[in-house]
């Protein structure tokens, strides 16, 4: 097992780099919104009611914005804070638009994952274990079946049978998680100490739970982080097409509206979830590796 | 079955399906934007194959072009990601040292973004009046600009196994400047990774196409993708009494398929 201040400097390097490249991906996107066409521009410019200085006063509401990096310390600080804005599409406040939606992605991608991951680890190894060829190659022929079909796609068919939507995630996710896991626990369980356990008369589950997962766990551990990106991916058009309110479905619609501090602050959200979880994930993976 | 059979099969299934979809002007009985007003939502005819759409247009016409554009930019994207990932894992895997450990935190940090939140974010950047070539161009370029990272992960490990190769150790003996030692000795062995990489990279960006058009935010219209073509799929009900709309995703399916077969074939000559 790695020792402890290896662990440390590792978890530090992690979040370092996370940090750096939040903050450049921040300024790539605070730059990208300022220069977006139609950005400071308020529709009530055109309100032929307003006096001049009506205009002049919502133009100046404004002027602090024209500065890029004026606009993003500001920008910055407010989510320091908490704050992200409001939402030009819905008039209201980012945070709260947040609140709302992010437990229905949160149930969706738990319910999702969890199944995902019972399925394929029940199928890999049964795989693995019972070595017989055409189990096998019907499984890798079904995962490559699912592995062709868009998210969208089964997000359409989850919705036309009126399930719920974490069962879309679920078929999504599963071929690529399928195909590694298999390959993790089959590359273990030809191992040459496992093989000699075999040999020996040791117990299917005990092999399994004392050497199998001991090897394959870390890599494992490592997927799980991977597979949570993957889900937050597949979430997009899967509450889209499904109906089911989450932050997926909110940064598509504002994606459609242009709502763009909405739609930049959902993704520098969910990109910040997905970098801290998959960090977690590799460092938990350093930490279970034998020495 | 056997896998060279198995691959065999699904090249020529690829081939067959290119060449018709390059061959759209001649073999398609229509434009993709031709409206035939008489006859909106028509079921299949001799007339019309696969019937038309609600505005008339043709469906077979439109599945061959769609065919065609997604077919040829997936690769042209694929490409962009492999030259990219070519040069970074390459640089990185050769140097070595920091700036090798530098490279995998960032592809680590690119590999754990969820890629759809970004692509609708770049998307929504966009100015509307982009001309439908333009967006199709900017879509596929954005996929190419975005896939890169697990392909350099892959090229900077192999780099790294080439750099510890006796045939590479021999050559620095043997006083090879660092110019002929990246031209002789490490592009053509990295190459092979190269291919596979590429391979890999293809159905991913007709999946990623195919993704963003059913959400509205691929190719404009009236220019067709297999994504664009399977919006039709979201009236549920519509799809029971006239499967011939499921074709786009029977076509997609197919070619994703094929290029699977051919990716797994070559991973293991790899």
């Amino acid at each position: 097992m790695a020792s402890r201040s290896s662990i440390m400097r590792s978890a530090g390097l992690r979040l370092l780099v996370i940090a750096i490249f939040l903050a450049a991906a921040g300024f790539l996107c605070a730059t990208l919104v300022r220069f977006a066409p139609g950005f400071g521009v308020d529709e009530r410019e055109l309100d032929s009611r307003l006096s001049d200085r009506s205009i002049v006063a919502i133009r100046g509401a404004h002027q602090d914005e024209q500065n890029v990096f004026r606009f993003y310390a500001k920008y910055l600080a407010g989510c320091i804070r908490g704050r992200f804005g409001d939402s030009e599409l819905f008039q209201q406040p980012i945070s709260q638009l947040i609140q709302d939606r992010w437990v229905a992605t949160v149930e969706n991608i738990a319910g999702g994952l969890a199944l995902a991951w019972a399925v394929v680890l029940l199928f890999a190894f049964v795989a693995v274990t019972l070595q017989q060829a055409v189990l096998d190659a019907a499984l890798s022929a079904l995962s490559g079946a699912l592995i062709s079909v868009p998210a969208a796609v089964v997000a359409l068919l989850v919705a036309m049978a009126r399930k719920p939507a974490c069962l879309a995630i679920a078929i999504t996710v599963l071929p690529p998680l399928y195909r590694y896991t298999r390959n993790v626990l089959g590359n273990s369980w030809n191992a040459p100490w496992i093989i000699a356990a075999r040999a020996k008369g040791l117990s299917r589950p005990r092999i399994i739970f004392s050497h199998v997962l001991a090897v394959a766990g870390p890599q494992l551990v490592a997927l799980a982080g991977v597979s949570l990106t993957m889900a937050f991916s597949a979430s997009v058009p899967i509450e889209v097409l499904s109906d089911s309110p989450g932050l997926g479905q909110l940064a598509w619609q504002a994606a459609i509206g242009r709502d763009l501090p909405l739609v930049v602050t959902i993704t520098g959200l969910v990109a910040t979830v997905t970098l801290l979880a998959n960090a977690g994930a590799s460092l938990a993976n350093e930490m279970l590796q034998p020495a | 079955m056997n896998m060279t059979l198995l691959n065999t099969i699904a090249l020529a299934l690829l081939i067959l399906i290119l060449v018709i979809a390059l061959g759209a002007t001649t073999f398609a009985p229509a434009g993709y934007a031709k409206q035939f007003r008489e006859s909106p939502n028509s079921p299949p005819c001799s007339r019309f194959l696969l019937g038309t759409d609600e505005l008339g247009r043709d469906r077979f016409s439109r599945l061959l072009f769609a065919t065609r554009v997604s077919l040829l930019l997936a690769p042209a994207a694929a490409a962009l990601s492999t030259a990219l990932a070519a040069l970074i894992g390459t640089v990185a895997g050769f140097i070595g040292g920091i700036w090798e450990r530098l490279t995998m935190a960032a592809i680590d940090v690119f590999l754990s973004l969820p890629w759809l939140f970004l692509l609708i974010t770049v998307r929504a950047l966009l100015p509307l009046n982009l001309s439908p070539l333009l967006s199709v161009l900017v879509t596929f370029l954005l996929l190419g600009l975005l896939g890169w990272a697990a392909a350099a992960r892959v090229v900077c490990a192999g780099v790294r196994s080439i750099q510890a190769s006796t045939f590479m150790l021999n050559a620095r003996a043997w006083g090879c400047s660092q110019r002929r030692l990246i031209a002789v000795q490490l592009i053509p062995n990295v190459r092979p990774v190269l291919w596979a990489q590429f391979l890999i990279s293809i159905p991913v960006f007709i999946l990623a196409e195919a993704n963003l058009s059913i959400l509205g935010l691929g190719l404009p219209e009236p220019l067709p993708s297999l994504g664009g073509l399977m919006v039709e799929l979201e009236s549920f009900s519509s799809v029971h009494a006239q499967p011939w709309r499921l074709a786009p995703l029977v076509v997609l399916a197919l070619c994703v398929s094929a290029l699977q077969i051919i990716k797994g074939a070559n991973e293991v000559r790899v």
